[in-house]
């Protein structure tokens, strides 16, 4: 059974993250929801000049894709493939000598979590993570995660 | 007789790795250089994350409130630091401050900005017309200027666009050439092939069709030409790298002897430092100390190729007694089988967050490469800190000991000199294979100074006594290092597939070649991360 729930969430979300030229940062595009349906979270990246953010796709020989997931898996889950993302940039890059997908200056992302029908009303925290590769011409970083945290309140 | 470098500190190792052949060859004990004298006068204690001189310089500039005073030390520190990474950073800085508080100063404004953009990477410069002509249309001011800052800028835009545009055009050439060569026009696509390699060498696809066509052909030896290109880019698949093995044991009587040398010969004809160093000149003021580098870096790693080219050319410029280097290799951007479970632990005592970083003595550097056009800049930078070190006091003695015998290197490191004030220090024991060919995504085959393991619980070193410093011996089993290195690496390997599907490394150089071991040693303060002493020894003639 579809229960009716009214989401209040907070709109900047904590992050736990170590200082990065890659920012991110969510909030919800909707206040209320429909427990079994799902809630549209919009995850930004700020991405200092020179960097680049890859892109979610896999490209062989080339750098880890930027992939999101959420939770607890018991009350959210990402609908990985309904992503929606902007088009990234494509070009032959030099640090891979493959042609690889990017973006540059800020990247947005709407990511469509599904929330379970069975959770009762009251307060819940919903964790987005994000795990992602940068590098510049000069230097590329290790493989960093981000986890944004967002308070979701559900009412009967 | 295959060809080799023929050039310096690798040229000379490269000899010595082809010829050592033996894979049973004991090693020959070295002793170590002499010893340092104390130093009770030893500098003071830097800070406990060591930032490179030029960073926090140009750091503590930017601070400043008062901005005539500001400008005046960006241009200081500009003049202090004429090779650092950082200098777009600082033109940008200068410009946007005399854009807000000398707004007058146009020829100052407009040189800042001319430099800002001449600092960045060639190829990579039309965003710093944009980015410099957008100011000045944001501030309002000097809009002619600014109007040919970004005429010029999408001139410049353009070429570096149409540069890359030929570049990436290689990739779908390559493949209308191998279809073409699958529907039977062999003309046609070996013709397109060509064009494909002519826009982009590194391609492999178009390297591999010619070779196919060469064999096609029965031309075995242009055949074996494109296949040995091929294999150097680093970026042969698994079935490739079979392809390849394939055709030369079937033109070298089943056999694939001689391949790796080839290979090796064929970079050495085709892949130039672009620096060639000159020897160092002692110096009166030359002190006691083995400067130590230590570079993290990694074989798929595109900006990394400045960083090793670099440190390649500062293995030339000084003789070992000088100048010792270690490389941590990271799985950074791409998987690394040259990485251990000790590379990634000294990693994280620096804290390294990427690829390439490099500490000379402890002191980290700003880090960061490039392509090969960036090696001269990095090299640069590198000797006036190597210099500095070479005449500064050690702050303590090191003596090293090693020997290579029965599958075990036995090393005994005896510190001295200490003072029994001060802070903490580690003794740390490194175990290096001082040449080792495996060509990485990045082109680099030639892979000096290798860090294999390193002594201590987790590969953390050996606590001394500043007090009263007592000799450490440590042993290397090289057996139980090689299973250790296997087990990591098919675990990594088997990690990374799990989200990276089919992933597998082409090949995994794990065994190590015991004619070509060292032993680096060093004192280092822990919190501080200054390095007091090194010592090298080599454990092969």
């Amino acid at each position: 059974m579809i229960k009716a729930v009214a989401v209040l969430a907070i709109a900047l979300a904590a992050q736990e993250q170590a200082p990065t030229p890659i920012r991110w940062s969510a909030q919800p595009r909707a206040k209320d929801v429909v427990a079994g349906g799902a809630i549209m979270v919009q995850a930004t990246a700020e991405i200092d000049e020179g960097w680049h953010l890859y892109a979610l796709d896999t490209v062989e020989a080339g750098p880890i894709p930027t992939q999101f997931s959420a939770g607890p898996a018991d009350a959210f889950t990402l609908e990985k493939h309904d992503i929606e993302k902007e088009e990234p940039k494509r070009a032959l890059d030099p640090n891979f000598s493959v042609e690889t997908g990017y973006y540059e200056g800020s990247a947005t992302f709407g990511l469509p979590i599904a929330v379970a029908g069975e959770l009762k009303g009251g307060e819940r925290r919903l964790e987005v993570t994000v795990r992602f590769q940068a590098c510049t011409t000069r230097i590329c970083l290790r493989p960093q995660t981000a986890t944004m945290k967002l308070d979701v309140k559900i009412l009967d | 007789m295959m060809r080799l470098i023929g050039r310096g500190f690798l040229g000379s190792l490269a000899l010595a790795f082809l010829a050592a052949a033996t894979p049973g060859a004991q090693g020959v004990i070295t002793l170590a250089q002499p010893p340092g004298a104390p130093n009770p006068s030893a500098p003071g204690t830097p800070p406990a994350r060591p930032v490179s001189p030029d960073v926090s310089a140009l750091q503590a500039a930017q601070r400043i409130p008062d901005n005539d005073q500001k400008i005046g030390a960006i241009e200081k520190w500009l003049k202090d630091f004429p090779e650092s990474g950082s200098r777009q950073q600082a033109y940008t800085a200068l410009f946007d401050t005399l854009v807000k508080h000398r707004p007058t100063d146009r020829a100052s404004i407009l040189d800042a900005a001319q430099k800002g953009i001449d600092a960045a990477q060639e190829g990579f410069r039309a965003s710093g017309y944009s980015r410099f002509a957008g100011a000045l249309l944001t501030a309002g001011m000097f809009l002619e200027d600014a109007a040919v800052m970004a005429e010029t800028g999408l001139t410049v835009f353009e070429d570096e666009q149409n540069k890359q545009m030929q570049r990436a055009r290689a990739t779908h050439l390559g493949t209308l050439g191998r279809i073409r060569i699958k529907q039977g026009r062999v003309a046609d696509g070996e013709k397109l092939l060509k064009e494909a390699y002519a826009a982009n060498p590194e391609i492999p696809s178009a390297l591999i069709g010619l070779a196919e066509v060469a064999e096609g052909r029965k031309d075995s030896k242009a055949a074996l030409d494109y296949w040995l290109q091929a294999s150097l880019t680093g970026r042969l698949s698994k079935e490739d790298r079979a392809k390849l093995e394939a055709f030369y044991k079937n033109a070298h009587n089943g056999s694939l002897d001689g391949l790796d040398a080839a290979l090796d010969a064929k970079y050495s004809e085709t892949s130039t430092n672009p620096v060639h160093a000159d020897t160092y000149k002692v110096t009166a003021a030359r002190s006691n100390r083995l400067v130590l580098a230590e570079v993290f870096t990694g074989a798929g790693c595109g900006p990394c190729i400045a960083a090793d080219l670099a440190f390649d050319a500062a293995m030339e410029r000084y003789p070992r007694k000088d100048l010792a280097v270690v490389m941590y290799h990271m799985h950074i951007p791409l998987p690394d089988p040259l990485t251990n479970q000790s590379t990634v632990e000294r990693a994280k005592y620096y804290s390294i967050n990427g690829v390439p970083s490099y500490a000379i003595d402890g002191s980290l550097l700003g880090g960061g490469g490039g392509d090969r056009s960036y090696t001269k800049r990095i090299f640069s930078r590198l000797v006036p800190d190597i210099e500095k070190e070479l005449e500064a006091e050690s702050g303590g003695e090191l003596t090293l000991e090693a020997s290579l015998a029965g599958g075990v290197v036995k090393a005994t490191a005896t510190p001295a000199g200490l003072g029994g004030e001060g802070n903490a220090v580690r003794l740390q024991i490194l175990l290096v294979e001082e040449l080792l060919a495996y060509s990485g995504e990045n082109g680099i085959r030639f892979h000096p100074m290798v860090v294999r393991s390193i002594g201590g619980a987790n590969f953390g070193g050996f606590t001394v006594d500043r007090g009263a410093p007592v000799a450490v011996e440590h042993v290397f089993d090289l057996a139980q290092i090689t299973e250790e290195t296997q087990k990591y690496i098919d675990d990594y390997e088997k990690t990374r597939a799990s989200t990276q599907s089919g992933f597998t490394f082409s090949r995994k150089p794990v065994a190590m070649n015991l004619g070509n071991l060292a032993v680096v040693a060093f004192l280092q303060e822990e919190k501080s991360k200054q390095i007091l002493q090194s010592s090298y020894v080599r454990l092969h003639d």
